[in-house]
């Protein structure tokens, strides 16, 4: 009876060893060996061509130290941070002057991205993807 | 820059692991099938055990080998001590097998199929049953007897039917008891007169003179006035500078042909080789069965006659030293050829196979294997092996009431007591049984071999 | 949620069906039905979602890699050990627990106090001392004296060296390049492979020898050094075979094992039936025969999994091995800090080196040495210093992220 169910599920126990590695190489590919590739970006909506990728923490605004460098006079000099963490990817007010809009709304706190959301910073918009 | 350097780590580490994978695949599809039949897998013996192991028994239906099963637990029993443990082997968990267990190992356990594994795998459901038996040739009184006649000195004897190739006793000294295979392990694997050795059929030993039937047989063929010819012996042969004595430098003068077989005189064959030349000589070794691989029940080792490259291995050949080797059954051989008007039956050791019914599934038929000289030449030679022992230097292998015809020959060992030998068989004028003995390192053919030889025909022929 | 982290959750579902399903049959194996493996199961799998969440709450980007793969050996081997022998699993499950630990500080720690490894003298000789101690009070276990006993607990200290080795290593070598001073770390080198060797754990010496290689190459770029170091192998394997008996058994039964197998090569015979006679998916988990197989938990790990699971199994663990160090390479090639890609390098290929002389020897690609499979074979030394060695490496590659 044993032997039964154990020769049974060695096919089972195979095909999940290489699900898992299948798994390993599926990121490998998205992430890069040591996760250095981008998993997310935020992609500009007037022209929908400019990427900015997303690798960890990132600083937005119109000085010219930050990660992406908005040009408006309308940004501040620094507007919003987007941090990343295990579950995912979260924007943050940095005490703007006219506020950051997730999908129209102004945030107040830490709030999580989805992907297709679209994010303004005054009057520039951007799409994050991931 | 370091980069690079890195690189080049990181190429030789995935070649190195490609390597690994591409040895393990080969070895999946290639080498694994081969390796897993070996007799040491245990995994073999756990299906094995689902199964009865047949018996071998021997001529008259005597166990030798058998299962016996006790309620849940079954053992195998061997039947005849120390006698027959180099001729039946073991079939063990730890150390493998040997000899007829090991060579019939797939009959007895009922196995048609090369591969055990798929065989198995097809009969999950089950125990098989029982293996077949293998009923041998052989005489377990005369196998007995022969072994004990040895006295545990290290030798060997090969007891055949001239006229079938059954082979009666294949006697290995000193042997070693199958049922005591676990216990005594480590003496016997390292015991110093290799018990676990089978010397009648993997043995190889310079013949000495009883390899002398050869250029008898030659000169018997080929020169037509043999028997008119005088041979001068003084008791020394000199060849290209080389000495080459008679035993203890016995002259033996002026004889004939007959009276130098009778004493074996060295001087007269070493002439006889001489004049029959290399040729010739390798030709007749080669008709008895020397350089041929013998198809045979159980591993054996050829039997060799070098061809001589000079006149002194021409002539020290003829007297069956130099590189000449011999194992005992192709000396038995040898001697089946005269017994049995010049054929010499094909030798073997399993009669038959049986199922566990009784009913015999396969039987063996005698068979011609070489047709080495003629029957008259047969006969010729017969009547010499005969003088041999009745006046010649096999006169310790008389018995009283049966004509025993005979050849003794004592091989010279480097730095060693010559080997001992004696072949011969009785009654001469239908012979029922051929003897070939060797004892190793026992000295004169006639004093230690024959009384040996002697001892086994009267057991056979009472 | 990103693609990866989908993935990621993926695998880690993976892995836990894949023990679940194991130990439920190892629960199934015992006619009363067993409860005690499916503990087990769990409390595994309970330790690696504690280690995984600790990961990502501290955002360690990508490295949960290096986390599920070898916490997938960890779970294959910790099957097998429990398949094998109840009482080791209790035992390295503590370890692996440890290890996981382990791996998780040191990736942090290591980013702030690496630098603090800098003494390369001290730690050099440190390891001599702690090798030459070993060999003084040591005791032996299977061939080699390389164990030490303290209250109770026997540990390997050669293991620990493999660490400091490594520092040491990266440390001198990134600043001294020259002959001279590859002269003075080949000295430092062999003298850690002649305490080896006066311990009998041959396959140990022959690992930092070789891994001393790849530092040397790796620091100087001169092919030379590589040459010069694999012509002193073997010079030094030829001198061995010739001087030291228990070599030449080694060799001699790698060459030809069926001279002698109930005897001297009945290790690598066994072995290799195993292998074989586990086809191409296994025999069955809990249907193969491991009692036939010595040091089945620990050495020869590799044959009993290659048996019950298959070979399919066993070549992808192989590679899942070949992605931790291949990782480990490009990380340190996409580096620009000297010691790191020296010690990335160096700490990858000792462990590659260690897997591929205990799968080679267990298969007979090479002659069998005494070497555990890291994070698969039972024992806490090895597993809690391939974690410790893992996290540096995770640790080094995180950098690069940024």
């Amino acid at each position: 009876m044993y032997e039964f169910l154990a020769g049974l599920f060695k096919w089972v126990l195979a095909s999940l060893v290489y699900s898992f590695l299948f798994d390993t190489i599926q990121i490998i590919r998205l992430t890069g060996w040591y996760g250095e590739k981008a998993s997310a970006c935020l992609i500009a909506d007037d022209d929908g061509k400019t990427r900015y990728e997303l690798k960890g923490d990132t600083v937005i605004g119109r000085e010219g130290d930050c990660d992406i460098v908005l040009n408006n006079q309308f940004v501040s000099l620094k507007h919003a941070g987007i941090t990343k963490n295990w579950r995912g990817f979260y924007i943050e007010d940095l005490k703007s002057s006219n506020g950051t809009r997730v999908n129209g709304r102004i945030i107040k706190k830490r709030k999580k991205l989805s992907d297709g959301d679209i994010i303004a910073f005054g009057p520039i918009k951007l799409t994050y993807r991931s | 820059m370091m980069k690079r350097n890195i690189r080049n780590v990181l190429i030789s580490t995935v070649l190195l692991f490609s390597l690994l994978i591409g040895y393990l695949l080969y070895f999946e599809i290639f080498t694994k099938d081969t390796l897993l039949t070996s007799d040491y897998n245990r995994r073999l013996w756990e299906e094995e055990n689902k199964v009865t192991r047949g018996n071998i028994v021997d001529r008259n239906g005597k166990a030798i080998a058998e299962t016996v099963t006790e309620g849940n637990k079954k053992s195998r029993v061997y039947h005849g001590g120390a006698s027959i443990g180099p001729l039946i082997g073991y079939n063990n968990k730890q150390y493998g097998r040997a000899g007829i267990e090991a060579a019939y190992n797939k009959e007895l356990l009922g196995m048609k199929t090369k591969d055990p594994l798929t065989l198995f795998k097809q009969d999950i459901l089950g125990i098989k049953g029982r293996g077949y038996d293998v009923i041998l040739t052989i005489d377990s009184d005369l196998q007995e007897t022969a072994y004990d006649a040895f006295g545990g000195e290290k030798g060997a004897a090969v007891a055949l039917n001239p006229k079938t190739g059954e082979i009666l006793a294949l006697v290995s000294s000193p042997g070693f008891d199958p049922d005591d295979i676990d216990k005594d392990w480590e003496e016997l694997k390292s015991g110093k007169n290799s018990p676990l050795f089978n010397r009648a059929v993997q043995g190889l030993y310079p013949p000495g003179s009883v390899f002398k039937i050869i250029p008898l047989s030659a000169s018997l063929e080929n020169i037509d006035d043999l028997y008119d010819l005088t041979f001068h012996c003084t008791g020394s042969t000199d060849v290209d500078g080389l000495k080459i004595k008679d035993y203890n430098g016995t002259a033996h003068g002026n004889i004939d042909i007959n009276r130098a077989v009778e004493v074996s005189c060295n001087s007269t064959f070493i002439n006889l080789g001489l004049r029959l030349g290399a040729k010739d000589m390798e030709e007749y070794a080669g008709k008895f069965g020397f350089n041929k691989n013998l198809d045979f029940d159980l591993p054996i080792k050829t039997s060799v006659y070098p061809g001589p490259s000079s006149k002194r291995e021409l002539a020290l050949s003829s007297i069956g030293q130099a590189d000449v080797l011999a194992s005992p059954l192709q000396m038995a051989m040898v001697a089946s050829a005269v017994a049995n008007d010049g054929h010499i039956m094909h030798p073997y050791i399993v009669k038959g196979i049986a199922d566990s019914e009784g009913k015999v599934n396969y039987n063996r038929q005698d068979e011609t294997y070489l047709l080495p000289i003629s029957e008259t030449t047969a006969q010729q030679i017969k009547d010499m092996m005969v003088n041999v022992v009745k006046k010649g230097t096999g006169t310790a292998a008389r018995i009283s009431g049966i004509t025993v015809a005979g050849k003794t020959g004592t091989a010279e060992v480097a730095g060693k007591q010559s080997h001992a030998w004696f072949i011969g068989f009785a009654p001469a004028d239908d012979p029922q049984i051929v003897v070939a003995v060797i004892v190793e390192n026992g000295g004169s053919g006639g004093k230690v071999a024959a009384p040996i030889a002697r001892h086994i025909i009267s057991e056979y022929l009472k | 949620m990103t693609k990866a982290s989908r993935y990621y959750r993926v695998m880690l579902f993976t892995l836990y069906l894949f023990l679940i399903i194991c130990f439920l049959l190892l629960a199934l194996r015992s006619t009363p039905f067993d409860p005690k493996p499916i503990y087990m199961g769990l409390g595994y799998m309970a330790i690696i979602t504690i280690g995984f969440i600790t990961m990502r709450i501290f955002a360690l980007n990508g490295d949960a890699m290096l986390f599920l793969l070898s916490n997938f050996l960890c779970g294959i081997g910790l099957v097998m050990i429990y398949r094998v022998d109840e009482e080791l699993a209790y035992r390295q499950f503590i370890w692996i627990a440890g290890g996981i630990a382990v791996f998780i500080v040191i990736t942090f720690l290591f980013k702030y106090y690496g630098h603090m490894m800098n003494g390369y003298k001290i730690i050099a000789l440190l390891s001599l001392v702690l090798l030459a101690v070993t060999i003084i009070f040591g005791k032996e276990h299977g061939g080699s004296t390389n164990w030490l006993m303290i209250k109770g607990i026997q540990f390997q200290p050669s293991e620990f060296v493999k660490i400091l080795f490594c520092l040491a290593s990266a440390s001198f070598l990134k600043d001294h390049k020259q002959p001279r001073d590859v002269l003075i770390y080949t000295g430092f080198v062999l003298m850690v492979v002649l305490l080896l060797f006066i311990q009998k754990d041959l396959g140990t010496a022959i690992i930092f020898f070789l891994t001393g290689i790849v530092f040397v190459y790796t620091a100087t770029g001169k092919p030379a050094y590589p040459a010069i170091g694999l012509a002193m192998l073997a010079v030094g394997a030829v001198a061995s075979y010739l001087i030291f008996a228990h070599v030449r058994v080694r060799f001699d039964a790698w060459l030809n094992p069926w001279l002698d197998v109930p005897g001297k090569s009945y290790q690598i015979v066994q072995s290799l039936f195993a292998i074989g006679a586990g086809g191409l998916f296994g025999s069955g988990l809990g249907l193969g025969h491991p009692e036939y197989i010595p040091a089945v938990a620990t050495d020869l790990i590799f044959s009993i999994m290659v048996e019950e699971f298959g070979l399919l199994v066993g070549l992808a663990v192989i590679i899942i091995y070949l992605l931790i160090f291949v990782r480990a390479f490009l990380s340190a090639m996409a580096s620009n800090n000297a010691s790191k890609q020296l010690l990335l390098t160096g700490i990858s290929s000792m462990l590659a080196f260690q897997t591929f002389i205990i799968i080679g020897g267990v298969t007979k690609f090479i002659p069998l040495t005494g070497v555990t499979l890291p994070f698969v074979s039972y024992g806490g030394s090895s597993i809690l210093t391939s974690f410790c060695l893992l996290g540096i490496m995770n640790s080094l590659s995180i950098g690069e992220v940024q």
